[in-house]
């Protein structure tokens, strides 16, 4: 791959990276608003009026709206932290020279973020669970998600030992 | 580090320049720069067979190993 193509190929992805963040972050402060006006809503016991928009109509109890809106920030603020993580790298892939130790940090803090976002839903899950009666609590373990954990983590391992070695390298007469 | 490098001292035994010497064994100044400072991580087989043979001294005469030097000196990984 030629400097030039890997060069665009960053570009191309960075700005991928850059439009799925921002489309995740608008979306999911729509969400949050709207759920917000709903919680806000469901709590006072009142009709919420915002112009031809009336919110009367409750079909989910509180913990159920509140478990959601809280899955719905900690995946908004996963994919956001993800994201600008990945575009750290894709900068020292656009530079020239992504194979820094600052990389395998990177590669190690994303996979604690897809691992903290899994175990939130956990944590949400059990919360329903508890929370509204007449739910079963419904417990499915995302393969994929874990998966990526774990490559993720020995990826970076993979990244400082390939950086060490490179380092070595590079001091070697 | 355990292992010191004398260059300096036997490019002045041989009145030698640093210049001369990398044009001699085909090494880049910067890179003997960094081996005469310490800062180099390892040595290969290759460059100290050049510098022995353009130096006319055997590789003892580069390297020291001193036990009780534990600081900014190199390591010597012979490949």
């Amino acid at each position: 791959m030629t400097g030039k193509t890997r060069n665009s190929m960053a570009a191309i992805m960075t700005v991928l990276v850059t439009v799925v963040m921002w489309m995740t972050a608008a979306i999911g402060a729509i969400v949050l608003l709207a759920g917000g006006i709903e919680l806000v809503s469901m709590l006072s016991g009142s009709p919420i009026s915002i112009g031809a928009i009336k919110v009367d109509d409750h079909d989910i109890s509180v913990p159920e709206l509140a478990a959601g809106l809280v899955g719905v920030l900690v995946v908004v603020c996963a994919v956001v932290f993800v994201s600008l993580e990945l575009r750290k790298i894709l900068a020292t892939l656009a530079a020239g020279d992504p194979f820094v130790p600052e990389n395998a940090v990177r590669l190690t803090r994303i996979a604690i973020a897809i691992a903290i976002t899994q175990l939130m839903r956990y944590v949400i899950a059990i919360f329903v669970g508890l929370m509204v009666t007449g739910t079963s609590l419904e417990f499915s373990v995302d393969l994929i998600a874990w998966a990526s954990v774990a490559a993720l983590f020995i990826l970076s391992q993979v990244f400082r030992e390939g950086t060490r070695l490179r380092d070595e390298e590079k001091m070697t007469i | 580090m355990s292992i010191r490098v004398t260059l300096d001292r036997v490019l002045l035994d041989r009145r030698m320049s640093l210049t001369e010497l990398s044009e001699r064994v085909g090494v880049t100044l910067a890179n003997l720069s960094i081996l005469k400072t310490g800062k180099a991580k390892a040595i290969r087989f290759s460059t100290l067979e050049a510098l022995c043979r353009e130096l006319g001294c055997q590789p003892g005469d580069i390297l020291i190993f001193d036990s009780e030097d534990d600081g900014a000196t190199e390591r010597v990984a012979a490949e």
